[in-house]
């Protein structure tokens, strides 16, 4: 189900960008979008996965990516992949049973781990509660 | 009674003052080298300590881009700059001197601590001084363009001496303690230490780009960075490069040739002993 509206609110975002912009590549139907492409507005009028995404890959939201390779299929083409200094994001749900501890590992992983390199995206207002719980939604899909 | 009240209290933060920063000794310093040149040297298997001389470029993590680094290397990107540099040098001041007659340390040997002072010399300061004192105007960016090519000009002098820095007066071992806190404690928005990412993450990848290791930071300072050299001004000093460091983990940065960064570099200089200098070198 999750794939279909996916699919169909890329598509449906694909369009409108192309209408916007008309230069900007497009995402295709079923595929992540980049995050230039999140940033012309793909996850606009999509679910929470994949705003969670687009939170996740913006360099000036929750860059995660800059840390950790995270799974997804298909990985965007010509998208550069995740650093190597954190653990891959992958089999969230399974590694995360409990969505709270899942959401406070976001909020200040300092907790946990005093000297984790992980910023305390919460704590200090790196990025918004509300951006945070989409993350955590994004994060359990995969 | 107010004169006596003020004394005391005077006193009482003397006393804070000096024991702010614990005390750290000779032979606590020389573990700290061994422990920090140690954990690299594990950690790249491969690499002596004069590879490290080539600060990221030496990593076999970075081994995909070396050939591009090498290439540049034929025709250093700098090297026309260096012939400028030697002209601003050579210039003479308006009493007949140059820069030639300052009295300055050896290259190799610097942040230089002044016991008279308690003052720590860095090349820029001593630079700076050498032009005030003969009348001369100071170089007031402190951080780029003129003042990093004429450091380059003179440390490039001493290029294959190993860096050694003196730390046995206590005075500079506090100087020492503070850039030794400064480098292990978390700081900005990011909460990011230097140590977390060129200690504990030397050799990982922050998306397309490898964080360099700590053993190796400093000694092919000045840099020409590619980075730098979009905007028009390729040349930095050690405090430029902290600056911008301190920005990417959205700390505010501190004040080039200031205490922190001064006590800083005094930290990598000692980190670094025993690396040979390598002036200017190429970064991205």
């Amino acid at each position: 189900m999750h794939k279909f509206r996916r699919a169909f609110l890329t598509a449906a975002a694909a369009i409108s960008l192309v209408a916007t912009t008309g230069v900007s590549p497009v995402a295709q139907a079923g595929e992540w979008p980049t995050e230039e492409q999140c940033k012309a507005g793909a996850a606009k009028d999509g679910d929470n996965i994949i705003k969670g995404w687009c939170v996740a890959v913006n360099r000036r939201g929750g860059n995660c990516l800059a840390c950790h390779q995270a799974v997804v299929n298909p990985w965007p083409e010509g998208f550069p992949p995740g650093g190597n200094i954190a653990p891959p994001l992958v089999a969230m749900a399974a590694r995360y049973p409990n969505r709270e501890d899942l959401r406070a590992r976001i909020w200040d992983a300092t907790e946990k781990n005093p000297l984790t390199s992980m910023p305390p995206f919460g704590k200090h207002k790196l990025i918004s509660e509300e951006d945070i719980d989409l993350l955590v939604d994004w994060l359990l899909s995969i | 009674m107010k004169k006596l009240v003020s004394l005391t209290l005077a006193a009482g933060l003397a006393v804070v003052g000096a024991s702010g920063a614990q005390a750290i000794s000779e032979s606590e310093i020389q573990q700290d080298i061994e422990a920090f040149q140690g954990f690299f040297l594990k950690r790249f298997p491969g690499l002596t300590i004069e590879d490290f001389q080539d600060g990221v470029n030496a990593l076999p993590q970075y081994e995909h881009r070396r050939a591009n680094w090498e290439l540049a290397m034929e025709f250093p990107p700098y090297e026309p700059e260096m012939e400028t540099a030697a002209e601003e040098w050579n210039a003479p001041f308006k009493n007949g001197k140059s820069l030639n007659d300052c009295d300055l340390a050896p290259g190799h040997t610097y942040p230089v601590f002044d016991a008279a002072t308690g003052d720590l010399h860095t090349v820029v300061g001593d630079i700076n001084a050498c032009l005030k004192a003969n009348g001369e105007e100071v170089i007031k960016n402190v951080k780029r363009s003129k003042m990093a090519r004429l450091v380059a000009h003179y440390r490039s002098q001493f290029n294959g001496e190993r860096v050694v820095v003196d730390f046995s007066d206590p005075g500079a071992q506090a100087w020492y303690e503070k850039g030794r806190q400064f480098y292990w404690a978390k700081r900005g928005q990011l909460n990011f230490s230097c140590a977390d990412c060129h200690v504990t993450n030397a050799g990982n990848s922050v998306r397309g780009d490898v964080l360099s290791a700590g053993l190796g930071h400093g000694v092919g300072f000045p840099v020409w960075r590619t980075k730098w050299q979009v905007a028009g001004k390729p040349w930095g000093t050690m405090h430029r490069r902290y600056g911008g460091c301190n920005k990417q983990v959205r700390a505010h940065p501190f004040k080039a040739q200031g205490e922190e960064y001064k006590a800083l570099e005094f930290y990598e200089a000692v980190m670094n002993t025993g690396v040979p200098l390598k002036v200017p070198s190429q970064r991205q």
